[in-house]
């Protein structure tokens, strides 16, 4: 038999190629999904990688929880209820005496690691401190708006005493990461701050390994004795498009892991085969802000016109795909301050004679956008509810680092150019994080809509210190209504969250959804 | 009566051979490329007559499969599918071709310059070239989009710098070995310029082989514009585009299938009508290669 050698021609490797593609077309074999329980190890999704773990400068939520891991925290929020109800931890003790003094004492025997010793009322007062000290400039200095000083009465013991009465601080303040409690002598020999190196451990994991943009792998810290944990090491992978995370955890690559809110009410219908699926009602609020110090949109009665001619409902709608309700501010339902109507409609009618009394006829805009297919799917419905009132909506899309420097000063003149803009922020059980972001201090800064209202900043002030629930709502109702009266807001909804839980995994979660990886356990 | 592919053993300027074109249609690979391209540009041409708006939003019909009356189902804002590809259609036709036209200019202009002027201009425009063909496609767009802005034009900018260097590169060498041909000498000693050389003999005699590459190319430059708009980097929405149809597919994969589907199919006819195409035409054109 004669062989001829098998010879390779472009038209044999078009046809082979086409063959390959039809082939790759047949359904094929799925593969096994990996076990989640080897080795005692949680792997639960990070929304980013972690970029700050000095509780005086973090960042983002993904900071936040893993902060929750390596610190012991002054108090923290009990999971698998619905109502914001935070206990002590590393306080074993802790008493509002009156307005303005809260005696505390901390639990004996709280470990830092290193050469750090032990956990002492020195410690709360310099970490309080710290934070609330201008000269620090921390971004979190409002959490202790009101802190005159720490006063130690004993090795464990000592008393915050505050200028005036502050509510947040049992709310936003103790529970979150402005109570966390470091050593003096750790974070001088960080140089006074530190990222990514916390320079002292004293929660119950300590970061064993941290790949940038891949993995945080946590071990369980032998020292911490607050209170027991089930896992031995939480591997945390940061993933940030919620999509990729779903199909993770359906792979069995992931146990935890918080879902697309567009495929929220496809998993309420059909839960994962592998897991649970839970729905919270979230406290971060979305909306449009538009910035009044771009020159085409000074004008208060474009504004206005803008906020007329957009339907919120077909915006949230589209942008959610049912999973959520359109929202009258920034304050979420169940909160202080909560707000239930707006003080205007959608009438686009009212939005072309505003339009036409600013002389603004054929107005062109753009409106800025994170790569997300919620904000996309919204960015296009506005635009085509404002191109039905005259006003031609271009739509850019940024990925997410130079999304959130556009309006910021310190990153040069482009806020000049910021005009319209998706937005949406993280938020604490307490109205006061909410409304904080919109002081005359902020502009340039967090407020980019460069919202700037004396008012406003006086109710804020005051309505961090009024203790009558009643009054103080009524001052956040106000406040809302002068965000919005001003023209530069369009709220759009609070977004809910969508959790997945693996088989085999008992979670822990806030009322928002915020899981706290720590208590996680084995079911 | 061929092509030489060997410029500098030309005598003279050359037409396509008579017949090319039955040739061409003759050849099963290049009927199939010109039948996959007359579909997507009869699709671009008649996108008009479609009955649906490519841009209007219909929320209550979002996720719907193939209907008599959505032939390739809605996307997430309700919006027609088969109307957006037939609109995307016009959107990457007008890009790959005219973005490609842009680089062939570029890459005659520069590689004849280069080619035929003097050896520092030579030494000059190579590094130019060979810095231009070192950065990476992505990167280039990254950093174009970051003083632009995403846009068409920035899409038709990165397809010159990406593509333009290899056909001057290419003109440039077919000119090297031209303009020391004999006939050439012949031409100056009676008395012809520089002009008239490279307009009578160096282009015409350039033009073909690089016209093919051009034409290879033209699947890249759709695949570069669905890329960059599935970025984000591309066209703007609501624009329909192959590429943000595909990006649209994949944020909803997992509530419909179709927008993917809608998305890729005609990038796939296209970038292979180009393809069969531009292997028939070499074929055609280059005896040398056929059948190879």
């Amino acid at each position: 038999m004669i062989r001829t050698p098998y010879r390779l021609t472009r038209r044999g490797l078009l046809g082979h190629g086409l063959a390959a593609g039809g082939l790759a077309a047949l359904p094929a074999t799925r593969a096994l999904a990996q076990t989640s329980d080897e080795g005692g190890r949680l792997r639960a999704r990070l929304y980013a990688d972690i970029q700050n773990l000095d509780p005086a400068f973090w960042t983002s939520a993904s900071d936040a929880l893993v902060m929750e891991c390596i610190y012991a925290f002054a108090m923290q929020f009990e999971t698998g209820t619905d109502q914001f109800t935070a206990q002590p931890v590393a306080f074993s003790r802790i008493e509002q005496v009156d307005d303005t003094h809260i005696e505390f004492e901390l639990h004996e025997g709280i470990m830092y690691s290193g050469d750090y010793g032990e956990m002492t009322a020195e410690d709360v007062k310099f970490s309080y401190e710290r934070i609330a000290d201008p000269e620090v400039d921390s971004p979190y200095a409002e959490d202790w708006a009101q802190l005159d000083h720490v006063e130690v009465t004993g090795k464990y013991s000592g008393t915050i005493v505050l200028k005036a009465p502050f509510a947040p601080l049992f709310n936003s303040t103790l529970p979150a990461t402005s109570g966390i409690i470091l050593p003096q002598a750790a974070i001088e020999a960080a140089g006074g701050q530190f990222t990514t190196e916390p320079p002292v451990y004293s929660g119950p994991y300590r970061i064993r390994s941290w790949e940038p943009r891949t993995r945080v792998v946590l071990e369980r810290n032998p020292d911490f004795t607050l209170f027991e944990v089930e896992f031995d090491e939480i591997e945390l992978i940061p993933i940030e498009d919620p999509k990729t995370a779903e199909l993770g955890f359906e792979a069995g690559d992931i146990d935890h892991a918080q879902t697309s809110i567009s495929s929220m009410a496809r998993y309420a219908e059909t839960p994962p085969a592998r897991g649970s699926f839970q729905r919270f009602t979230g406290l971060n609020y979305y909306w449009l802000g538009m910035n009044e110090g771009n020159a085409d949109l000074a004008d208060q009665n474009i504004r206005r016109a803008i906020q007329h001619g957009i339907s919120r409902e077909a915006v949230v709608e589209a942008a959610y795909l049912g999973a959520a309700e359109p929202a009258a501010g920034i304050i979420a339902p169940g909160l202080t301050g909560h707000r239930e109507a707006n003080l205007y409609d959608y009438d686009p009618e009212r939005a072309r004679q505003l339009l036409d009394e600013a002389g603004a006829s054929g107005l062109r805009v753009s409106l800025a956008i994170q790569q997300t297919a919620e904000d996309l799917a919204a960015a296009q419905v506005i635009q085509a509810l404002l191109a039905d009132i005259g006003v031609m909506v271009q739509i850019d899309q940024y990925e997410s680092g130079t999304f959130w420097s556009l309006g910021v000063e310190s990153e040069g003149d482009q806020w000049r150019d910021l005009q319209l803009f998706l937005f949406s922020f993280t938020m604490q059980p307490d109205p006061s994080w909410a409304t904080v972001w919109f002081t005359p201090a902020q502009v340039g800064v967090w407020n980019w809509q460069r919202f700037d209202n004396a008012e406003y900043a006086e109710l804020h002030r005051a309505a961090a210190s009024e203790l009558d629930t009643e009054a103080r709502a009524e001052m956040y109702v106000r406040m809302q209504d002068l965000m919005e009266e001003s023209g530069d807001f369009v709220f759009l909804t609070f977004e809910p969250v969508g959790i997945l839980t693996a088989d085999g995994v008992e979670d822990a979660m806030r009322p928002d959804g915020t899981p706290i990886l720590p208590r996680f356990t084995r079911s | 009566m061929t092509l030489h592919t060997d410029p500098a053993a030309a005598p003279s300027r050359r037409t396509k051979p008579r017949g090319a074109l039955a040739r061409l249609v003759a050849d099963p690979l290049g009927a199939l490329g010109l039948t996959l391209i007359a579909l997507t540009v009869l699709g671009a041409a008649l996108a008009g007559l479609s009955p649906h708006s490519p841009t209007g939003l219909s929320p209550l019909d979002r996720f719907s499969g193939p209907t008599a009356e959505f032939w390739l189902g809605t996307d997430n804002l309700g919006r027609d599918l088969f109307t957006r590809v037939l609109y995307g259609a016009r959107v990457a036709l007008a890009l790959s071709i005219g973005a490609t036209a842009l680089a062939l200019v570029f890459g005659l202009v520069t590689g004849v310059a280069a080619g035929f002027g003097p050896r520092w201009a030579d030494n000059i425009l190579l590094l130019i070239l060979d810095a231009m063909k070192s950065v990476p496609t992505v990167m280039l767009a990254l950093v174009l989009v970051t003083f632009t802005g995403p846009s068409l034009w920035a899409v038709v900018l990165v397809v010159v710098l990406v593509n333009g260097p290899a056909y001057a590169r290419m003109a440039r060498t077919q000119t090297l070995a031209i303009r020391n041909a004999d006939y050439i000498e012949a031409e100056r000693s009676l008395g012809a310029g520089g002009a008239r050389i490279v307009f009578a003999h160096v282009l015409p005699n350039i033009l073909g082989p690089i016209l093919i590459l051009a034409a290879m190319d033209i699947p890249i430059v759709v695949g570069i514009e669905a890329g960059l708009s599935f970025l984000g980097l591309g066209v703007r929405p609501p624009a329909p585009s192959w590429g943000t149809i595909l990006y649209d597919g994949f944020s909803y994969i997992r509530d419909s299938a179709w927008m993917v589907i809608a998305g890729g199919i005609p990038i796939v006819i296209t970038a292979l009508g180009f393809t069969f195409l531009g292997e028939a035409l070499r074929d055609t054109f280059d005896p040398k290669l056929a059948k190879r």
